[in-house]
């Protein structure tokens, strides 16, 4: 990811904790990313320590009724919110037990409120099935930035299903706002070729290009290459100059053109065309700055059409 | 507001660099929007609290609220 992008995923996030819009935030998009996680990270604490002394009450009672009660009482007493805190309090396995009593949607309103890290252990050991349909509901609520903390405490299996719960433009929101990137890769080769074409044309279709952009900068070359592939042979116009603006705006010419350097030669050639027809100033942009950092060369057959 | 002011609300020192780049009118969004995010969540708490002991007699409500706590 570039650091601009890193800073605005780092700004959604943020603002997500404070119960904000980003664009509240605006001032801080000149931060550091790193600097921004941590502020996060304080104010998650912040939010989730005080009261934790106030429940213990309430962790200690759950110890001793059963999960199913549990479940009612949860459901219809205590809401989302309390349950959410509690997570974190109650042991894992009768956390776990309680959970698998309850509703989707009920499970997917405590995970908005949740904090993943301090209930890793619950989270890692939910079914898939039962992942599937929470995943399906965040994703109906447009909860892309609560899915992205949970995707680093899922295990494969239980990842798969939360891909197959939700839509293509959800899952590149989710991508886009992940938390551990470096996994990202990994996770992009659990999904079938069909689907990695679906979300390379949903991505095209709504004009998806920060994300995508993302996307290609957190995989590997060779995954990289596999997406391009997909978006040529589905004949995506939009998506070079889409990607071309996407890095305009985030100022990120060197990662966004030192992606195309690395793709092999024949995709370079596959992509010369698209190059030639991008609007003349955009065209002429992309060249300088291919220029500027001596890229050229390196940029083979797209390079030339950015000539031309 | 000051750098003082957020370090109160957060609990812990900011991150040095963030802090620095921020003109005080930055700063006292930040801290207020801190301050914000705590006080609902203390009020969502409290209302979930309520709740759930809500369809319990009063003083059956009151006895488990000060065992709870």
């Amino acid at each position: 990811m570039t650091a601009a992008l890193d800073a605005q995923v780092e700004i959604i996030k943020l603002a997500r904790v404070l119960g904000t819009e980003p664009e509240e935030l605006d001032y801080l998009r000149a931060a550091q990313p790193d600097d921004l996680r941590r502020l996060r990270d304080q104010v998650t604490d912040v939010l989730f320590d005080g009261d934790r002394a106030r429940l213990g009450g309430f962790a200690a009672g759950s110890r001793v009724i059963p999960a199913a009660f549990a479940a009612t009482v949860a459901e219809r007493a205590l809401g989302p919110v309390l349950c959410a805190r509690l997570t974190a309090l109650v042991e894992p396995d009768k956390a776990l037990e309680i959970a698998k009593r309850l509703p989707a949607p009920f499970l997917a309103a405590v995970a908005v409120e949740m904090d993943p890290r301090r209930a890793k252990d619950v989270i890692a050991h939910v079914p898939a099935d039962l992942i599937e349909a929470v995943a399906g509901e965040l994703g109906r609520r447009g909860e892309a930035v609560t899915m992205g903390r949970f995707v680093g405490f899922l295990r494969d299996p239980a990842v798969r299903a939360a891909m197959k719960g939700i839509d293509d433009a959800t899952l590149l929101e989710t991508a886009f706002v992940m938390e551990g990137k470096e996994r990202l890769d990994h996770i992009m080769s659990l999904l079938p070729s069909k689907r990695l074409r679906s979300i390379v044309v949903a991505a095209n279709e709504r004009e998806m290009w920060p994300e995508t952009l993302d996307l290609l900068t957190s995989v590997s070359p060779k995954r990289r290459a596999a997406l391009v592939k997909l978006a040529i042979d589905e004949d995506l116009e939009g998506m070079l100059p889409g990607l071309f603006a996407a890095v305009e705006d985030t100022d990120s010419w060197k990662t966004g053109l030192r992606l195309l350097t690395e793709l092999p030669q024949e995709l370079k050639s596959q992509l010369a065309p698209a190059a030639e027809r991008l609007d003349p100033s955009q065209r002429k942009h992309a060249l300088e700055q291919a220029r500027r950092l001596g890229l050229l060369d390196d940029l083979g057959p797209i390079g030339e059409a950015l000539s031309r | 507001m000051s750098e003082d002011d957020l370090r109160a609300e957060l609990g812990a020192d900011p991150p040095p660099g963030l802090v620095a780049q921020l003109d005080t009118g930055a700063l006292e969004h930040l801290t207020g929007a801190v301050r914000a995010a705590k006080t609902r969540q203390r009020e969502a708490l409290d209302r979930a609290e309520r709740n759930a002991v809500s369809p319990l007699p009063r003083l059956v409500r009151k006895a488990l609220r000060t065992v709870l706590r």
